[in-house]
């Protein structure tokens, strides 16, 4: 049996930039990034999956997840901070690094 | 027979949920579609015998970084308002990147030796993964725990909310 799973994991990873790239949004490029991560976990537990009792695919897949929370709270804590200074969340319209006065 | 079937249904759930959250009109759909997609991978994982990272998918992902992810949306603009209505900016490049990155990734997929799937629902993986994680992967196991502390503290410190300081 042929795995479509590589070919999965590369769709998704491709979508994922594709979000990142296009979007006028934080919040879906946070999105994309989650998606991406995805890809590659995809990628390693379908690689780990060889039958040969070693399971490290799996775990290396666990840290992935564990990165991937930790990503999420801070992006999520930076777009809520800029909201609150830029009152926007698309990245474009943050554009000054002073207060205007 | 069964299980290429749900192997397929799987993928192409998950695939089509991605393409769904490209096109997507609004946030919140979005997300919405994120979920599908991110259940459909835990599926996927079941399949390829890794029950603890399906569990860990569903409970982490769809469980918490959506929750977090909504709560972000619901936080930063208003649910029914214009401000949800999406466009898409730099589409030409950002489209063009990754078909290519999706084209030569195919291209090295494809000329690949690639080894079928092996399937045990023996419940082995988690007993190893567990021992392994308590062995010989102790060392990143504590540093994980320190970058989630790590994370944590800092998210409460940047979401925090202080007029005082006026910056």
């Amino acid at each position: 049996m042929s795995q479509p799973l590589p070919y999965l994991g590369a769709f998704l990873f491709s979508i994922g930039l594709a979000v990142v790239l296009t979007r006028r949004n934080s919040i879906m490029v946070l999105l994309g990034i989650e998606l991406m991560l995805n890809a590659t976990n995809i990628n390693l537990v379908a690689a780990g999956n060889t039958g040969s009792g070693l399971f490290d695919g799996q775990i290396f897949a666990l840290f992935v997840i564990i990165v991937a929370v930790c990503e999420a709270a801070i992006g999520l804590a930076i777009v809520l901070r800029v909201y609150q200074l830029y009152q926007t969340s698309v990245p474009d319209q943050v554009s000054d690094l002073k207060e205007k006065n | 027979m069964m299980f290429a079937i749900l192997l397929y249904l799987f993928t192409l759930i998950a695939a089509v949920a991605a393409f769904g959250i490209l096109i997507a009109r609004h946030v919140f759909h979005a997300v919405l579609l994120l979920i599908v997609c991110l259940t459909s991978v835990a599926g996927l994982y079941l399949l390829l015998s890794a029950e603890f990272i399906a569990a860990t998918q569903l409970l982490v992902y769809a469980g918490g970084i959506v929750v977090l992810i909504i709560f972000g949306i619901m936080l930063t603009q208003k649910l029914s308002g214009k401000g949800n209505q999406l466009r898409h900016d730099n589409l030409l490049p950002g489209l063009v990147v990754s078909t290519v990155l999706l084209v030569l990734l195919g291209y090295g997929i494809k000329s690949t030796p690639s080894g079928s799937i092996r399937m045990s629902f023996s419940g082995d993986s988690m007993i190893q993964i567990g021992n392994s994680l308590f062995s010989s992967y102790s060392a990143p196991f504590e540093a994980a725990g320190l970058l989630l502390l790590v994370s944590l503290v800092a998210a409460t410190v940047m979401a925090r909310h202080n007029k005082e300081e006026g910056s």
